[in-house]
């Protein structure tokens, strides 16, 4: 399997899989946004948009790519969502829009295809921050992410399969596209991503 | 499928228009399932 990309520190350094950074330390991602700006990002987010892209290119035999990352400050239309952590805009080239939201969707990704006449076509989700208690929409600050002023909200919509809009948009139920059984055996799991890149080193330091 | 207009600040960079056709959700889509392989250990990257 290629892993053509991976996560690496602010400066181009790569990580040290033995003793890697907190999960909210701002890295980037070795690949760039689809006009070829930056994509930063909590060590968590960036980590889970390379698994996601390695999966991609196993499901699909294509790399996502990225229209808006996190951290895109200054974009008035996407104040709100994208002026912080773990949100991202994106796409699969050539592949059916529902597909590739089931595919995101399964896989962490707490995601809506996002469709004209409201929007351009594009995937618009965020990294699934681990669960803490009852309430859903807490759970990025619970675990010290922080995200754009909208986006707990968008999370708690998520898990009660709403659509993450304003208005009715918030409607529990009202998305009745596919969404996981149970949300939260999705959630991307850093610790095992960062122990299999470390057993890699171990085994190379071996030989 | 109906959606909601967004409120300004939670439009996601609508200039953003990608090449693609415009696909409509049908309910056949209920059907399929995807599999989980985020954590799985046996797909390797």
């Amino acid at each position: 399997m290629s892993n053509p990309h991976e996560a690496v520190h602010l400066d181009g350094t790569e990580i040290n899989w033995l003793h890697p950074p907190k999960v909210t330390r701002l890295v980037r991602w070795s690949k760039k946004t689809w006009t070829g700006k930056r994509v930063s990002g909590s060590f968590r987010h960036i980590c889970h948009l390379n698994r996601l892209n390695n999966l991609s290119l196993r499901r699909f035999g294509r790399e996502l790519e990225i229209i808006q990352p996190a951290w895109n400050i200054g974009v008035k239309a996407s104040a709100g969502t994208h002026d912080m952590d773990s949100v991202v805009d994106l796409y699969v080239p050539g592949i059916d829009w529902w597909e590739q939201q089931r595919f995101f969707r399964a896989n962490g990704l707490g995601c809506w295809y996002r469709h004209p006449p409201s929007f351009g076509n594009h995937i618009h989700g965020f990294t699934l921050p681990p669960v803490e208690g009852v309430v859903r929409s807490d759970d990025f600050a619970m675990a010290g992410f922080r995200v754009g002023v909208f986006v707990p909200q968008q999370l708690a919509d998520y898990y009660a399969h709403a659509y993450g809009l304003a208005g009715s948009g918030h409607t529990p139920g009202a998305d009745p596209s596919w969404f996981p059984r149970r949300i939260e055996d999705t959630i991307f799991d850093l610790d095992q991503y960062v122990a299999r890149r470390a057993a890699k080193v171990l085994a190379a330091r071996k030989h | 499928m109906s959606v909601t207009p967004p409120e300004p600040g939670l439009i996601d960079d609508p200039e953003l228009g990608l090449p693609g056709p415009t696909a409509t959700w049908h309910p056949g889509e209920a059907g399929l399932d995807e599999p989980t392989l985020i954590n799985d250990d046996r797909v390797e990257d």
